[in-house]
């Protein structure tokens, strides 16, 4: 049945097993015909006549959630039964009789505890009250962190009396902007997990680090200095830390034999490699999107909610708005799944991650800069989806882009280069630096290499500071028994895990928050990295296992550090004083305040482009591989290659394509579903290079047929008890050759299911149109928006809001949204949001105030996505509140919603009433076996909510209160901006705004006033603050 | 002979009273007891770590409040002072008595004192000290003569009803802000105590709020 009607209680069905009270079958029959009669007439043609265009129900298009309600054209069965199995019957297993009896005693008892007193609290005070902190005021600090490929990303930490809550991105530094990716957002949450590891171990057993300090001076000072360091290994992150380099080149300079490698997963060789192969020197690449009006993506995921997309993220959402001076921009994505930035796409060509290649080849004929095409022609799509883009950017020249996917090969990377000089991109929207990394490469070459070493007995001591090597190492390079062959190993990490249990040694590191050190951006820029905390656990950083091999170095980390950026300081004059008259303990004050140390931005590198080597390059390629099904193995947007495993927030945040939590699956296309004879939650057995592995299946439209993706960071064994276990390790196929994408690959149907808990078909709100999705010539023609806010009348006294100073609002703009899901960790650090586990989100009872609806249209092959963030929306007229029998929901004068936790009762009717479903109720005490170290990750302007209690979205009211007596005791009123919820903070599109509707001027009053303001619902007259604005896209018409 | 007596005539309507009447009453008992100063914890003694006395250092001496509880006019929390507060004095004054021998002992092993919370307002309160100070409400006004207290106690009921009282109707409780920790401020005899109030809440643009996302979050 497709969902063409309005669900209306049509118990016709049951009709003739239940007559009905008089008995009269006729009569039953005439109260069901009543009851329907209703239904049809909502249904009846003609009433939707005038709005009806192509989609169900007349506005638009027609959209579905899931992929069996649109293969099937019916919903699937979850969405008939709304609640899950036993919910809508009413208690079995005791008798009403047991249940008073039990009822009256649990009262009684109850009672009692009245009866007792409560405790008196202590209040503790400080003994020295620490500089410039007021008790009751949390303090920012600005530091930063280093994302996972060794680039700085500039944060500001809220502390609160010496605890730091909640990470928020710096707005002044130039990878930030304000915003920060996922992973940094649930840092906090990181640093207070009580299963870090607290102990120094040598095979086992406790030492203390005095012990392992000497055990390593004494073999420095003996064999070692002795033969040049020549057994001395060091297996490290890719870090562009200034001090780790330094310190490098003083252990080389004492052991000229020793050597350093990088080891990463998620290693960035193809971009390295392809600017090499282009320019002939190393380069970082660096975009400048708010000059592109034509982006062309090769398979890059530059809109992920990583660290190093957040600025070309927010350059990008610039201009998909319609109303941008410069007009709106246009992406074409060539990829073999379905990304965020695939759904962000005008266009969308999938293709496997191999022939990707062959794309940029045939563009670049296209283009005339080489004289052949791929080696295996394109197809007629693909060709036709080319000549396009090809049309297009040569019509754009200097304001158009190539992005190459760093995991594609070099060649991809290199002839992205090669065109964009020959259309005169480069310096303008493509900017080059010189590399900060001191570690050029570190994929499956440089793993090779150390292993190889290892076997042969070449290395005596090895200082492994690198993330969990064991566990991700190539699957064709046996690192874990390589290991065992060396005589002392050392392992830094924060937790025990897959790599602690084969080192002689470990190590607990110090988190990204509690140490010292310094990092630098892509541009340059250092930053600086300060403690919030003292280190919890006694952990030390990789600097001071370092520091043990430089000799005569003796001081603490933070003395080097200021003793390294202490040639910054330009003094002035005779003094010793700088410029502003500070001399540098005075100016190391205004680097940490800052979180950067100014002026240390490298100049953009001029480069010439060897297009005859990029040439060459290219007739050299193969043919891709087109055999069996090609395995992609790609970084996972929660807990990208593993090592935010353990953080419950990430892995219980549904990702933003699949919306499966707490596992990965295989996920393939509807039509490779069908070819292999599986369905969703079957496993399947994929094997390649005679080795296999058993997963899940997950069908997702929008991928390559053919084609299947598995993201990495899971199946973890290491004593991390969260990560333990959750879903399958997609490291134990992948090899050094092909560690992105690999052909070829057999996969058979196994007779076992596994259950994935996703929350996609969870209040599905079939039939209506929420997320509504344009192209900007059919709203230059008429807004779709504009039947989607027309005031409906209504028999109710409203209430006047017109008088209120502040009446706030909140507007999202669907245009700009990703789905990235930064938004949702934001909202569960700032509010204390619990998470309740894989088995909980299966009965639907996650508690994220926010959540990002994720809606597909179009075929089930090549479908056009559209992300919602959907929270409360602060109803002027709020369900909710009419049918809260305690008044437990009430409206503030200034419009909020307010929850009034210790008022409710759990009757959960407002849940029930509510059309958005963004109520979420306390099934269970989710925090009550919560340590004390981890209730310090605790916002303690939030209250912790108990189980029996209803939560939503506030509007991020602590803030607002906090800052209206701020501005109150500065005796003015709150400016626009001054208050930002902690979704529209985080935000790296800046797609979510808050502010008042009583001042006209104010951003969200503008943006409630454009012509692509709708709101969700309208025809309910629920009158919800929180508006959203249309999705426009602009697609090429040769295309359409 | 009818089945019943006539009495049990009586014990049907006295059981009915009962019934109705004892849950009732014990409700009604219950409200009021949750409203009498014990049941909010008025006047009641709590013994603290050390014999702090407020009428020595308020009235004798005559120092500020805020000079203790110096956060008081910018944060939500007033602030028990840290030890090296007691100790800027007492390093040179009474630095041998033995009734500042906890203080001494924790100040040198760099330990909190464990003070005993006596204005304790449930968790899901938020209450702001600094819009209050900084808005003409005394220090006074709620916490009673602290000039006269040997051992802090709480004087007022700090139950929402207390709160709202104020919040429905501040300008009674308005005072000069240049008086705010001033225990004997009273209004010049003969001023019109109404119209001053009037004129404070103008002056300092006072906006009470009864929303609940005023105090609960």
């Amino acid at each position: 049945m497709k969902p063409t009607q309005f669900a209306l209680p049509v118990s016709g069905q049951d009709s003739g097993q239940d007559p009905g009270h008089d008995g009269s079958a006729e009569a039953a029959s005439r109260r069901v015909a009543a009851l329907a009669a209703p239904a049809k007439a909502l249904s009846d043609e003609a009433a939707f006549a005038p709005y009806r265009t192509e989609g169900e129900f007349g506005f638009g298009k027609t959209y579905w959630r899931t992929i069996e309600e649109r293969q099937n054209g019916a919903p699937i069965p979850d969405l008939q039964n709304e609640f899950p199995p036993g919910a809508a019957q009413p208690p079995t297993g005791f008798a009403r009789r047991e249940f008073l009896q039990l009822t009256a005693a649990s009262l009684a008892l109850a009672g009692l505890t009245a009866c007792s007193e409560k405790p008196v609290e202590k209040v503790l005070p400080y003994t020295k009250t620490p500089d410039g902190l007021t008790p009751g005021n949390p303090l920012h600090f600005a530091t930063a962190y280093p994302s996972v490929g060794g680039h700085a990303l500039g944060l500001l930490v809220t502390s609160w009396e010496g605890r730091p809550t909640k990470i928020e991105g710096n707005p002044d530094h130039p990878s930030s902007l304000g915003a920060t990716g996922l992973s940094e957002q649930a840092l906090s949450l990181q640093l207070y997990d009580p299963q870090r590891a607290r102990q120094i171990k040598f095979k086992g057993a406790g030492k203390a680090w005095r012990a392992l300090r000497e055990t390593l001076t004494q073999d420095a000072a003996g064999k070692l200095d002795a033969t040049g360091g020549a057994g001395l290994r060091f297996l490290v992150e890719p870090s562009t830390s200034p001090l780790e380099l330094s310190l490098r080149q003083a252990v080389l300079k004492r052991f000229p034999k020793a050597k350093f490698y990088s080891a990463a997963a998620l290693d960035r060789d193809g971009a390295l490699a392809g600017a090499e192969l282009a320019f002939g020197q190393a380069a970082e690449v660096d975009y400048d999107l708010e000059k592109a009006d034509v982006v062309v993506s090769l398979d890059a995921d530059f809109l992920a909610a990583a660290a190093e997309n957040l600025r070309h993220t927010r350059q990008f959402a610039n201009r998909r708005d319609p109303k941008h001076a410069a007009g709106m921009n246009r992406l074409y994505m060539v990829e073999p799944r379905m990304t965020v930035t695939g759904g962000m796409a005008d266009h969308r060509l999938r293709l496997r991650g191999a022939e990707v290649e062959s794309v940029a080849i045939a563009l670049a004929e296209k283009l005339g800069l080489l004289s052949a095409g791929p080696k295996s022609p394109l197809s007629g799509e693909a060709d036709k989806f080319v000549t396009a883009v090809a049309k297009d950017l040569k019509s754009k020249p200097g304001r158009s882009v190539v992005i190459a996917g760093s995991h594609q090969s070099a060649l991809t990377n290199a002839l992205a280069h090669v065109i964009n000089g020959s259309l005169g991109n480069l310096h303008q929207t493509v900017r080059f630096f010189a590399p900060v990394n001191h570690d050029n490469r570190s994929g499956g070459a440089s793993w090779k290499a150390l292993v190889d070493e290892m076997n042969a007995g070449a290395v005596d001591t090895l200082i492994i500071t690198a993330w969990n090597p064991a566990y991700h190492a190539p699957a064709d390079v046996d690192f874990v028994s390589a290991v065992s062959n060396v005589r002392n190993s050392v392992y830094l990490g924060l937790f025990e895990d897959e790599t602690s249990i084969r080192t002689s040694w470990f190590v607990p590191k110090s988190h990204p928050l509690e140490s010292w050190g310094d990092i630098r951006a892509k541009d340059g820029t250092v930053s600086i990295i300060q403690p919030l905390i003292q280190p919890l656990f006694n952990g030390v950083g990789t600097v001071d296992l370092l520091s043990i091999f430089v000799l005569g170095d003796e001081r603490r980390v933070h003395e080097q550090l200021k003793g390294l950026h202490a040639q910054d300081h330009k003094p002035v004059g005779t003094k010793g004083l700088d410029a502003k008259g500070l001399d540098f303990d005075g100016t190391w004050d205004t680097y940490l305040s800052a979180g950067m140390i100014p002026g240390t931005a490298s100049a953009p590198l001029y480069l010439s482009l060897k297009s005859a080597a990029v040439e060459q390059a290219a007739s050299d390629a193969r043919a891709p591989d087109t055999q069996g099904y090609e395995l992609n193995f790609v970084r996972d947007y929660k807990v990208a290659d593993g090592r935010y495993g353990n953080v419950t927030w990430l892995q219980e945040i549904p990702d933003p394509i699949t919306k499966i939590t707490w596992d990965n699956a295989a996920l393939i296309s509807p039509a490779a579903a069908k070819e292999l004879g599986v369905e969703q939650n079957d496993v399947i057995r994929i094997e390649t290079g005679g080795r296999a592995v058993e997963a899940p299946v997950f069908v997702v439209p929008g991928y390559a047929d053919r084609s299947i993706a598995l993201p990495l960071g899971y199946g973890r064994l290491g004593a991390e008890w969260v990560a333990a276990e959750v879903g399958v390790n997609a490291y134990a196929l992948r090899t050094s050759a092909a560690p992105w994408y690999v052909g070829g690959v057999k996969v058979t149907k196994t007779d076992k299911t596994f259950r994935l808990s996703t929350t996609q078909v969870h209040w599905s709100q079939e039939g209506r149109q929420i997320a509504l999705s344009q192209s900007v010539e059919e709203f230059k023609k008429k807004p779709e928006a504009e039947e989607q806010r027309r005031p409906t009348p209504t028999i109710f006294n409203m209430v006047d809001y017109s008088k209120e100073t502040y009446r706030w609002a909140l507007n999202v703009d669907l245009s700009r949204c990703t789905g990235c899901s930064a938004c949702v960790i934001a909202c569960q650090s700032e509010n204390n949001i619990p998470v309740v586990g894989k088995e909980q989100v299966f009965r639907s009872r996650e508690m994220h105030w926010l959540r990002i609806d994720r809606y597909f249209s179009g075929s089930d092959a090549d479908p056009e996505m559209v992300n919602q963030p959907m929270m409360c929306q602060h109803c002027e007229t709020a369900p909710c509140e009419y049918v809260c029998p305690v008044n437990a929901t009430v409206h503030s004068d200034e419009g909020l919603n307010d929850m009034v936790y210790n008022r409710c009762i759990g009757t959960r009717y407002c849940s029930n009433n509510c059309p958005y479903k963004v109520r979420h109720f306390n099934y269970l005490h989710w925090n009550k076996d919560k340590s004390a170290l981890e209730r310090m990750a605790m916002n303690p302007d939030v209250t912790v909510r108990n189980r029996g209690v209803m939560e939503k979205c506030t509007y991020c009211v602590q803030r607002i209160e906090r800052t209206r007596i701020t501005s109150r005791l500065e005796g003015r009123g709150i400016r626009d901006g001054e208050i930002k919820t902690a979704c529209q903070q985080v935000c790296p599109t800046d797609a979510i705004v808050f502010g008042s509707l009583g001042d006209p001027e104010s951003r969200v009053s503008k943006l409630h006033n454009d012509e692509r303001r709708y709101d969700v619902l309208h025809e309910l007259n629920t009158r919800p603050r929180t508006a959203y604005l249309t999705r426009i896209k602009n697609p090429n018409p040769e295309l359409a | 002979m009818a089945l019943f007596n006539r009495w049990t005539n009586t014990v049907s309507r006295l059981s009915v009273a009962l019934l109705l009447g004892v849950p009732a009453v014990g409700l009604a008992g219950l409200m009021m007891f949750v409203r009498t100063p014990y049941g909010t914890k008025q006047n009641r003694q709590i013994v603290q770590p050390i014999q702090f006395d407020h009428r020595h250092h308020v009235r004798d001496e005559g120092i500020d409040c805020r000079y203790c509880h110096f956060s008081v006019d910018k944060s939500p929390s007033a602030g028990i002072p840290s030890t090296t507060v007691c100790m800027s004095c007492h390093a040179q004054i009474w630095n041998k008595s033995p009734l500042l021998g906890v203080v001494r002992e924790k100040y040198f092993t760099d330990r909190p004192i464990p003070w005993n919370s006596v204005h304790n307002l449930p968790d899901y309160v938020y209450f702001n000290h600094s819009i209050h100070v900084n808005k003409g409400v005394g220090c006074v006004t709620c916490h009673g003569r602290l000039d006269h207290m040997p051992q802090v106690q709480q004087v007022a009921p700090m139950n929402m009803g207390w709160c709202l009282s104020c919040h429905r109707n501040p300008e009674p409780n308005l005072r000069p802000v240049e008086f705010i920790t001033s225990m004997t401020w009273k209004p010049a005899p003969g001023t019109d105590t109404v119209q001053l109030g009037k004129e404070l809440a103008e002056k300092y643009n006072v906006h009470t709020r009864i929303s609940c996302d005023t105090c609960h979050r």
